[in-house]
């Protein structure tokens, strides 16, 4: 016998992309941004090409891109740039929206990245966890170093990359 | 630290507790957060806030105090009240002459509470309190939906984050109260328009939820900062950035493409 099924009929029909049937009722939906790509969508016009956003996790199709959401990432993630997107991670919500006449429930990317406990501290350059270091005796927790890096660098970094990015500024100072 | 009335605002409290403009502030800019929580730069009050301000003392027992401190503001030489205070007096009469909005101000005035939320103490006044819910009377410019650059057209209620406000107030009071679930939250809204507009909202408990979420994400960076341990972000486009930035070379002037870009 096959599974007894729950929640909105179009989370299971045949769609080709995210739709607010994929976002649970209570919480928001966090996905891994993979990469960007340009797709074409088919809609009541017909057929468009249209920016979408590919996710890491499994089981989780495309998601089309409006500008709103576009903007959103750019503001969460401090860049317009969609290959810098790569790797970060997005919370993902429904919200009511009046169009067309009527109204629907559209998704949206909230406009900060999903919190990170500090054991998930990842360095974005090397993909190691950010661990706590000390130097001369004294402790930097790693949520220290993370921000200051986010800082200074606009991105999570370990203590070694955060050094190496560190002397790359010097030196191009120089 | 013992919140009161004299210490609510000072520059201590503001060292030791959260409040939601506190977080706002940080929100918008680190670096001016920052610098207003250590008193190092305050805000220059605008036409707007002031009225807000008389209308708030008006409800909350606080009239005479404020005549006493803003008296000077108030009036010309001439002893005749300034034309925007005499508008803010037809605010109030609009408020006083509706039942609804009388009963939804009827409580306990300016209670202060604090709580730890997140790891972090919060300290929070607010305006109307009674066992059924939690009220905040706000003067705004319209009920109009107001334009936003990232997030596009806003409410005026997520535009002003009131949702972030309800999310912080609701959970400090159930954390003192131990109450299972947290108290409703409504607005008493009036607007500055000629002919004063009212509402009363209630903003549901599912966004105030997600305002909350958001305070969680973003509250361990900001409580970093304010300790000194991490450097904040300067957004370089508020008054404070414009008036602390130091120029550290000529700039290349480009053609931006982002400027160019169609929406």
């Amino acid at each position: 016998m096959s599974e007894r099924l729950t929640g909105d009929f179009r989370k299971y029909m045949d769609k080709n992309f995210l739709g607010a049937w994929d976002v649970p009722e209570k919480g928001d939906l966090v996905l891994t941004i993979d990469h960007c790509e340009r797709n074409e969508v088919k809609n009541e016009r017909g057929s468009e090409t249209k920016l979408t956003l590919h996710f890491v996790e499994r089981g989780y199709k495309p998601m089309i891109l409006n500008t709103t959401n576009s903007k959103r990432i750019g503001e969460a993630h401090k860049s317009n740039r969609v290959e810098d997107w790569e790797g970060k991670k997005i919370s993902i919500y429904t919200e009511k929206v009046t169009a067309f006449g009527g109204t629907t429930d559209a998704l949206r990317i909230r406009p900060y990245p999903p919190k990170v406990e500090d054991d998930e501290l990842v360095c974005e350059e090397c993909g190691a966890v950010i661990e706590d270091v000390t130097i001369d005796g004294k402790k930097y927790k790693a949520r220290v170093i993370a921000e200051n890096s986010k800082t200074k660098f606009g991105k999570y970094l370990c203590y070694d990359c955060a050094a190496k990015a560190k002397q790359g500024v010097t030196d191009g100072a120089e | 630290m013992e919140l009161n009335n004299d210490n609510y605002y000072s520059i201590e409290a503001g060292k030791h507790y959260w409040s939601v403009s506190q977080f706002k502030a940080f929100n918008k800019c680190e670096a001016c957060g920052l610098a207003e929580s250590r008193g190092y730069y305050e805000r220059p009050e605008s036409d707007a806030l002031l009225i807000g301000s008389y209308v708030d003392a008006y409800f909350s027992n606080e009239f005479e105090q404020f005549q006493q401190e803003r008296g000077c503001q108030m009036f010309k030489k001439n002893g005749e009240i300034l034309a925007k205070f005499e508008h803010a007096n037809d605010m109030i009469n609009r408020i006083e002459s509706d039942p609804l909005m009388n009963e939804y101000l009827t409580g306990e005035h300016q209670t202060i509470m604090s709580a730890n939320l997140f790891g972090v103490d919060w300290k929070c006044k607010f305006d109307v309190y009674n066992e059924r819910r939690i009220v905040d009377l706000k003067t705004v410019k319209d009920f109009n939906d107001i334009y936003d650059p990232v997030y596009g057209w806003r409410s005026w209620i997520e535009y002003w984050q009131y949702d972030l406000q309800g999310a912080i107030y609701t959970r400090v009071e159930q954390a003192v109260t131990g109450r299972s679930e947290p108290l409703p939250f409504y607005l008493a809204a009036l607007t500055k328009e000629k002919v004063p507009d009212i509402k009363i909202v209630h903003i549901p408990q599912h966004i105030l939820d997600a305002a909350f979420n958001m305070v969680g994400a973003k509250i361990d960076r900001f409580e970093l900062i304010k300790k000194g341990e991490v450097e904040p972000i300067r957004c370089e486009r508020c008054d404070y950035c414009k008036s602390t930035k130091i120029l550290t070379g000529p700039e290349e002037y480009e053609l931006e493409e982002a400027k160019n870009a169609s929406e």
